[in-house]
């Protein structure tokens, strides 16, 4: 019966339909019937990994506090970002206005003055209110 | 996905990554950095996961992809490639002697098979993985798991009957 079942097992496993559950117990029950089937049975067991107790657990609290360091890294990182920004936006708008040498000024209000060169002397000229032997009334606004 | 959904639903396979990560890395220590970066990488990603229509089986090819990155770029030093098959310390000398000779012998057979045969059958036999498992990892159809599962242990079958009868006739 048991032998039965080993052998349908068997040939389960080898056409790869066989659940966990089906190969465990073969690689614990085969028979000396089934040398290979134990050879590679005890192979098994003897290179299983055995996973680190709360592996689970230990590898949680790491991954916090690595999260957590990564965080502050980017904060940090923003940060400096950010100032090196400012720097380069305060040196591209430069907020002093732009300065006119000396030359430049004068050129400019020698131009202007030309413009209105003309009507200063209309203007300047003397409006006579009264004029008589002794005295004359004018007006001026100079 | 919040922190609480990510434990459960992906930090917590971490268990279950272990075995796979330690024998393509070759030690236990390098297992755990590797699985951590596995997690960091996840969590970066954590809003696509939250959608993802197999979330075990996007982890599992995630570190799988991952150990191979980690293997191109030899970021570490591989203490000894026959790491993940080092004999078990026991206490009988004789049962030590045996076990050595076949580990030997089992070792050839395994070299003989082919990559993606031996990956699968290590992942299926010595590890416990569940066809969904492998077959996420490997981007594969569980069928085409079952198929190179057959083959694999059909032939270790054979070479190991071979070996055997072999050695029973020199007795």
């Amino acid at each position: 019966m048991k032998e039965e079942h080993i052998k349908t097992l068997i040939e389960k496993y080898e056409a790869g339909t066989s659940t966990l559950e089906e190969e465990q117990f073969l690689f614990e029950n085969a028979e000396i019937s089934e040398a290979t089937m134990q050879v590679w049975g005890t192979f098994v067991e003897r290179n299983k990994i055995a996973v680190p107790n709360n592996l689970n657990t230990t590898l949680w609290d790491s991954f916090q506090k690595k999260k957590n360091r990564t965080r502050s890294v980017k904060i940090g990182m923003m940060s400096a970002a950010a100032s090196v920004l400012l720097l380069i936006s305060l040196f591209i708008y430069n907020p002093e206005q732009k300065k006119l040498s000396y030359n430049e000024k004068e050129i400019l209000l020698n131009e202007a003055l030309n413009m209105i060169a003309d009507t200063a002397q209309i203007k300047a000229k003397q409006r006579i209110i009264y004029e008589g032997d002794l005295i004359t009334i004018y007006s001026s606004n100079e | 996905m919040n922190k609480i959904d990510f434990k459960l639903k992906v930090f917590s396979l971490s268990e279950r990554l272990f075995p796979l990560v330690t024998r393509m890395l070759g030690s236990s220590a390098n297992a755990e950095d590797a699985i951590q970066e596995i997690m960091m990488k996840l969590w970066a990603k954590r809003k696509k996961i939250a959608n993802h229509p197999n979330i075990t089986g996007f982890v599992f090819l995630t570190a799988r992809n991952h150990c191979i990155d980690l293997l191109r770029k030899k970021t570490f030093l591989l203490d000894d490639s026959s790491v993940p098959f080092k004999a078990l310390a026991s206490t009988n000398e004789h049962i030590e002697l045996e076990w050595k000779e076949l580990n030997g012998i089992i070792q050839e057979v395994l070299k003989k098979l082919p990559e993606q045969q031996k990956e699968v059958f290590i992942m299926r036999d010595i590890d416990g993985y569940e066809y969904t498992e492998i077959a996420s990892a490997m981007q594969l159809k569980v069928e085409n798991i079952r198929v190179l599962l057959s083959r694999a242990r059909k032939q270790v079958r054979i070479e190991l009957e071979k070996t055997y009868s072999y050695e029973r006739g020199t007795y």
